[in-house]
């Protein structure tokens, strides 16, 4: 079976600092999985290697079985779209012109903006619910709809494959909720395959189909249950220890701390 | 994504026409006023024997097509400069481009070698000069706590830039006959030039505008961030180089051919951005075009405004354009 995404053997890090130790996992097409894990285990290091971002020091990501770093940047960015966690956002701009920057990997050396791009930019605003707001200057939008404008300008881009490094981050609970939700709608109805770094562990747990515990640069687990977690995992990657309840409505585990 | 206030279409038309209007008036007014039909004579019979024709070719023609060069040049590379540091108040005056570029052909002049005066190279020395002076002021900027933040780049290039153009002085100071010649120039005139030093930009100049229609794209993407622009597929330091060359070698023409003009590169990438559009090829030639048309207009009112006292060039363009950089900075602050 082909993965829309794996790792082989992969190490990684920045420089010559080796973060990334001897990784080997695959991502299920069409789901959402999430990694997870303590601060500075590796976890970002490793989806930024996913994307690319920096280069993999020794073993292989295949991106659909072909290896990442035999492929030119622009190609990846047709089939794999990444969400940095913070970006600035240019003085004025508006909603539809941040999501149309989306488009760049589809524009050649000569071609200008073209039908296909204005409706992939209308798709990605509806999709989001942002077609109201498109004239609006993104620095007018609240945090939970300014990611929602980075998201759409991921979807844009129109890769089957996204991966977003802490969506939820500086969003309180409503809009946590609200990006959680258009991910998994993503996935179920739109057939996209997710990859993100996630902090509430809460909510990696209700809304992963895939989970990947991740400490000191190695993949400890990999759950395609959330059921299966147990508080000795969760002792393991955090350090910290837990006891686990089951949601009586969504019969997935949530955790509560030890105190 | 589509055009803001006014049709892309009709923009371009207009500043085409507003640019066939300003071209007939600077080739007919002067200290001899032309008609039409002798225009029209001078373009297509003309006599080198007849003195109006020398005149309409040879001066009032080259100095128009400069003017209009330099005009797009400038406003080009505005448009790159505010894009590659994310600052709408980037001015390649301000960020040391045009002192940087002055400086190093006033030091070439001074050193007097004659194959460093040929006019063919001195577009390329000032577009050096002009870059390193630039990437200078970038890198002090990038050491501080804030990095490239608009105050700290800012300040950055009005120092060093004050700092370059003080070097100019100095060499100037002590070499009487280097003044004499660039004394004008470096005020920002677009006098005193020939056919010539027009020609040898021309190949500098399709270079740059291939780079910077390549590049803009990936510059504007760049604007987000970097990561985002990478997964977007950009190769950052390649984009960021091919810029700075592109800045570099419209500012290294404008200058090598009307000494340092300043703000034009200021206002025109400003009105482009707010009013007429944000996708970054279309505005590149729409900053060209008007660029070229708000030099030829500062270059008449610099001719004319005064009655014989004529101005430099870059006289006028500070009078309109530093008001313009107080407007936008205050606007930017607040």
């Amino acid at each position: 079976m082909l993965f829309p995404l794996a790792t082989e053997n992969l190490c990684a890090g920045y420089d010559k600092h080796q973060v990334i130790h001897d990784v080997t996992f695959t991502i299920p097409a069409q789901k959402t999985t999430i990694i997870i894990g303590a601060n500075g285990c590796g976890k970002s290091t490793l989806l930024h290697t996913l994307a690319r971002l920096n280069p993999a020091l020794s073993g292989k990501v295949l991106l659909a079985g072909e290896d990442l770093s035999q492929l030119k940047r622009r190609d990846i960015a047709k089939r794999m779209s990444f969400l940095a966690q913070s970006s600035p956002i240019p003085d004025g701009i508006k909603v539809s012109t941040l999501v149309s920057r989306g488009r760049y990997p589809w524009q050649g050396l000569l071609h200008q903006w073209s039908h296909q791009d204005e409706q992939a930019v209308d798709e990605a605003l509806q999709l989001t619910g942002l077609s109201a707001f498109k004239d609006h200057p993104v620095e007018a939008l609240s945090g939970g709809q300014r990611q929602r404008c980075w998201i759409a300008m991921t979807l844009a881009q129109q890769t089957p494959l996204l991966l977003l490094d802490e969506p939820t981050t500086y969003l309180d609970l409503r809009y946590q909720v609200d990006v959680l939700a258009l991910l998994r709608k993503l996935t179920q109805q739109h057939n996209k395959t997710v990859v993100m770094v996630l902090h509430d562990l809460n909510f990696a747990l209700h809304f992963a189909d895939k989970l990947l515990f991740v400490k000191a640069g190695k993949v400890i687990a990999e759950l395609d249950d959330a059921n299966d977690c147990t508080a000795e995992l969760i002792e393991e990657t955090f350090g910290v220890r837990t006891h686990l309840v089951t949601d009586p409505r969504s019969q997935k585990p949530i955790v509560v701390p030890l105190w | 994504m589509k055009p803001r206030l006014f049709p892309l279409f009709w923009v371009g038309t207009a500043l085409l026409l507003t640019l066939a209007l300003l071209a007939f008036a600077e080739l007919s007014i002067g200290a001899m006023h032309f008609s039409l039909q002798t225009l029209l004579h001078a373009f297509f019979d003309y006599q080198p024997t007849v003195f109006s024709d020398r005149i309409i070719i040879d001066i009032r023609l080259l100095h128009l097509v400069v003017a209009a060069v330099v005009g797009a040049c400038l406003a080009m590379a505005g448009q790159l400069l505010q894009t590659i540091i994310g600052n709408p108040l980037g001015e390649p005056h301000i960020f040391g481009l045009n002192a940087g570029a002055s400086l190093a052909v006033v030091a070439c002049s001074a050193l007097g070698n004659a194959l460093l005066l040929s006019p063919f190279l001195r577009p390329l020395i000032a577009a050096i000069g002009g870059g390193l002076l630039f990437s200078a002021i970038l890198f002090a900027a990038y050491l501080s706590r804030q990095g490239l933040a608009v105050v700290t780049t800012t300040l950055c290039g009005i120092t060093l830039s004050a700092f370059a153009a003080s070097l100019t002085s100095l060499l100037l100071l002590f070499n009487e006959q280097t003044l004499q010649s660039t004394l004008l120039w470096l005020n920002g005139d677009i006098a005193g030039l020939s056919w010539s030093a027009l020609y040898a930009i021309l190949p500098p100049f399709l270079l740059a505008i291939v780079v910077a229609f390549l590049v803009s794209p990936a510059l504007c993407v760049l604007s987000l961030g970097e990561q985002v622009a990478e997964g977007l597929g950009v190769s950052v330091l390649r984009s960021r180089i091919l810029g700075l060359c592109a800045i570099a070698l419209f500012c290294g023409i404008a200058v090598s051919l009307a000494g340092p003009i300043g703000f034009v590169g200021l206002i025109v990438p400003n009105i482009v951005r707010q009013l007429i559009t944000v996708q970054p090829r279309s505005a590149l030639w729409i900053n060209a075009l008007m660029g070229a048309v708000l030099l030829l207009a500062a270059d008449l009112c610099a001719q004319h405004l005064f009655g014989s006292q004529s101005l430099a060039t870059g006289t006028v363009t500070a009078l309109l354009g530093a008001p313009v950089f107080v407007i936008l900075a205050v606007r930017y602050f607040r």
